[in-house]
């Protein structure tokens, strides 16, 4: 019991560590319009990388942090496996975006000049 | 393009011919993942060097054994690399209907490795707390099944980009790059399997 508080002691750390990453990054962002020069193709900001690590963490700790007669952290698990689909879903949707801008928007790539 | 402004010229991202940048990326992260697996070799490596006493599974688990699933699950795996590389060359001649085929065989191969690896852990006999040797084991093949997982979700996400009509012969670089990862994986599961179950 006391290597799985650690354990959890560990995890609650790297939210907190996280938490004031992000508070950070958002304080520090620049308020004026962020475009990349022209012809050059940068994916706009995007939670997605931080989300799928939350995901990814989470379901992790439901493998690691399991009482010893389950497969499972059901508690862990199961919040991290749904996020992993939003990620997933919200992924494609992003890709798609992107696959648009490639092929039908302004972009070098594409030879399609707008 | 004019002579008089050069500076505004930009350059392109992807020159003709040249790498994708999205390739250089994947390659960056696999070479750090080398460096992951490798320090996760080396402490079995290492554990195993200084074991006092008989390295394997603890008694009275039995020793590991090539069947009846770690051979089939490592073929598994094996033909999976081939379908997946077969889905690359597919979509690079433009016939993107062959390639989500062989995407979802190359997906469905990767969860029955999963499947096959889940239901060999219920069957050794000793777990991850059961001394140094079943640290080591469940480290390894425990990362490494999850990064069979992660395969497995960039998969389904190509998978229905390609039902949706996102991949074309010129414009294909998401499904060389998640190729690049699994036939990563692939190797690691070799390195893998011969270390644990051919050396012992």
């Amino acid at each position: 019991m006391p290597d799985q508080l650690i354990g959890y002691a560990l995890l609650a750390l790297a939210v907190v560590a996280l938490a004031a990453i992000v508070a950070g990054a958002a304080r520090g962002r620049s308020h004026g319009p962020l475009h990349p020069p022209p012809g050059v193709h940068v994916p706009p900001g995007s939670w997605l990388p931080i989300l799928w690590a939350v995901a990814g963490s989470l379901l992790g700790a439901g493998l690691a942090f399991k009482p010893e007669d389950q497969l499972l952290n059901w508690l862990f698990a199961i919040p991290g496996f749904a996020l992993i689909v939003v990620s997933a879903v919200l992924s494609v949707r992003v890709a798609g975006r992107e696959w648009q801008d490639t092929e039908h928007g302004s972009h070098d790539e594409g030879g399609t000049h707008h | 393009m004019s002579a008089h402004a050069p500076a505004a010229t930009p350059a392109p991202v992807r020159r003709q011919g040249g790498f994708p940048i999205p390739l250089v990326g994947m390659l960056l992260f696999i070479s750090s993942e080398v460096m992951f697996f490798g320090g996760l070799f080396a402490t079995y490596f290492s554990a195993r060097a200084s074991f006092a006493g008989e390295w394997g599974p603890p008694p009275p688990a039995p020793e590991l054994e090539f069947f009846p699933l770690p051979i089939p699950i490592t073929i598994i795996l094996l033909i999976s690399s081939f379908t997946m590389h077969f889905g690359v060359r597919a979509i690079a001649r433009g016939n993107s209907g062959r390639m989500r085929l062989w995407l979802l065989v190359t997906l469905g191969l990767g969860i029955l490795f999963l499947i096959g690896q889940v239901i060999d852990y219920t069957t050794l006999g000793f777990g991850i707390s059961d001394g140094v040797y079943g640290t080591v084991f469940y480290t390894l093949t425990g990362f490494h099944g999850a990064h069979v997982f992660g395969g497995v979700v960039g998969l389904t996400i190509l998978a229905v980009r390609a039902g949706a009509g996102q991949f074309s012969a010129r414009n294909h670089v998401a499904v060389e790059a998640v190729s690049y990862y699994w036939h990563f994986v692939d190797v690691v599961w070799i390195a893998l399997f011969t270390t644990l179950y051919v050396l012992g």
